[in-house]
């Protein structure tokens, strides 16, 4: 495991994880919860928590202390494992430093436990909440374990961390990483320059991560006339579009690209590595295995053996049921294809919209960076199609020339798809590198 | 055209631009009816509501919002010189 400051051997590390839970047995820390920048050392205080049957929990470390005082609440933390002094009512802040072993404390004599042997262990992802508060999906940590297929040519991999730790994603990235005894990297922050910095100083073989982020990573190796010499590029997090696919062919040439398909409360389900958008039909409405896939509504639902026990104080979806995924689907011939997220969806004057569909002719714009397609209220269609587009930085074109271009693209879509309004921004608002198309509220 | 008049007529411009028909060629005066056609600018549902977005954005605030419903392009002017002064 390695950052820009610090790396662990696999030896070094299962050391300090047995120093840590010894640490944390002594201070009878049983929950806690984590805010920590993303660093090798917050993995290994998790592997320790899951040593010692603790249940975790990872906060986004944008939040604020009231925030984090109101989650301990809600979710009925007394521990904070913290990186700065926090003062909150009833509950105890920690440094790493703090989880001292008891004194007769022999690492020698010690029977380094596995990681998900316990089966009171258990980690709570936060939803990511972008509307109301964050709800907590709680797994068993041997359930977040088993989703994780153990490949023996996955050992010699250097992967890149490209998700943040407060989210599923980037636990699925760390077990995977571990569970293959492959090498980790964590860049300085998710940033692209660092990234690029990361995955050359380290040659990174392999990146896991959203088409938001491999769309921004394709531009800025392009623009920079940089080389990444990966060996595995894995999507997911956001629905795959044919002209990513091309993209990423483009800047990694020949280089295998794997579609993994997860969420926060189902975990990681199925992957493809066909190179086509979306899935087989075939995968759907099997009667066995760990995760079953079915249609309801143009709506993708899913059951999964190991997906989480259920939300933190809401008994409303437990394992081993049906989840309604909130992904929209179309049936294309033999291919189940992601039209986008249900929330995202814009109503123009009754007819629906996929920002993603949009977003997919924009994108092949030439010098277009960057595009998020959204809803605007109105008062006319009730929504309308908004385009914010980021030129790319090499790009000659003026943002005249641009708008005439995209609009000639967009002349392919039906009428009620094209954007109404294209608006030139430096930059567009992500959640853990997925773009945000959530409609805009009525204000 | 005054300046307000000006600004329309060029929001208008960027509003049908996806019109197969050049968008280059349109001309109006304050007569100039809104939402029929051949006789005015045949504005559709779409087009108008990405009017009242491009007034909106240019001027903060629109007649459809407000609820009002201008019928020739001399009546959406007014709208905005009335406001002004």
């Amino acid at each position: 495991m390695a950052s820009a400051s610090k790396s662990f051997s696999y030896s070094v590390a299962t050391r300090v994880v047995a120093h840590l839970a010894q640490g944390l047995d002594a201070a009878r820390v049983r929950r806690f919860l984590v805010y920590m920048r993303d660093c090798p050392e917050l993995i290994l205080l998790l592997m320790a928590g899951s040593v010692v049957g603790a249940q975790t929990c990872v906060a986004n470390r944008r939040y604020s202390t009231d925030e984090i005082a109101d989650l301990c609440r809600r979710f009925g933390f007394e521990h904070v494992m913290a990186d700065v002094p926090m003062s909150i009512d009833n509950v105890r802040s920690h440094y790493l430093s703090d989880m001292v072993p008891p004194k007769e404390f022999n690492m020698n004599s010690m029977a380094i436990p596995r990681l998900s042997d316990d089966p009171d262990a258990r980690h709570i992802v936060l939803t990511t909440g972008t509307t109301g508060t964050p709800k907590g999906a709680v797994y068993a940590w041997r359930d977040l374990v088993a989703q994780i297929r153990q490949r023996p040519d996955q050992r010699s991999v250097t992967f890149l961390l490209a998700y943040q730790m407060n989210h599923f994603a980037g636990i699925q990235m760390m077990l995977h990483a571990l569970c293959n005894r492959a090498a980790l990297v964590m860049a300085e922050s998710l940033q692209m320059p660092d990234v690029a910095w990361a995955a050359k100083n380290f040659n990174v073989d392999a990146i896991s991560a959203t088409p938001t982020f491999w769309r921004m990573l394709c531009s800025y190796v392009a623009s920079h006339s940089d080389r990444l010499s990966l060996k595995q590029v894995t999507v997911g997090g956001e629905a795959v579009t044919d002209d990513l696919l091309a993209k990423l062919e483009t800047c990694f040439p020949g280089v295998p690209v794997a579609q993994v398909y997860a969420s926060t409360e189902m975990g990681s389900t199925f992957s493809v590595r066909d190179g086509k958008a979306g899935f087989p039909v075939s995968l759907l409405n099997r009667n066995s295995g760990e995760v079953q896939l079915r249609v309801v509504d143009g709506e993708l639902q899913i059951r999964a053996q190991h997906s989480m026990l259920g939300y933190v104080g809401d008994s409303s979806s437990t394992q081993g049921e049906w989840f309604a995924t909130g992904d929209l689907v179309a049936i294309q011939g033999d291919r189940v294809v992601f039209l986008g997220r249900k929330s995202e969806v814009i109503n123009v004057g009754g007819v629906k919209v996929h920002p993603v569909e949009i977003e997919k002719v924009i994108n092949q714009v030439p010098g277009v960076f960057a595009v998020r397609v959204s809803g605007r209220p109105n008062p006319v269609t009730g929504q309308i199609v908004v385009a914010q587009v980021v030129i790319a930085p090499d790009s000659n074109g003026k943002e005249e020339e641009m708008g005439a271009a995209i609009r000639s693209a967009c002349k392919v879509l039906d009428r009620y798809m094209q954007p109404r309004l294209i608006e030139f921004v430096s930059n567009l608002p992500t959640a853990n590198q997925k773009l945000m198309r959530r409609p805009e509220s009525e204000s | 055209m005054d300046g307000v008049a000006e600004t329309i007529y060029q929001i208008i411009r960027q509003v049908i631009r996806y019109r197969d028909s050049e968008a280059d060629g349109v001309h109006v005066s304050d007569a100039t009816r809104l939402y029929e056609a051949p006789d005015g600018l045949g504005l559709d549902s779409l087009e108008i509501a990405a009017l009242s977005a491009g007034l909106e954005g240019r001027f903060g605030h629109d007649p459809y919002t407000a609820g009002v419903f201008p019928q020739t392009f001399g009546e959406l002017v007014s709208y905005y010189s009335a406001g002004k002064t």
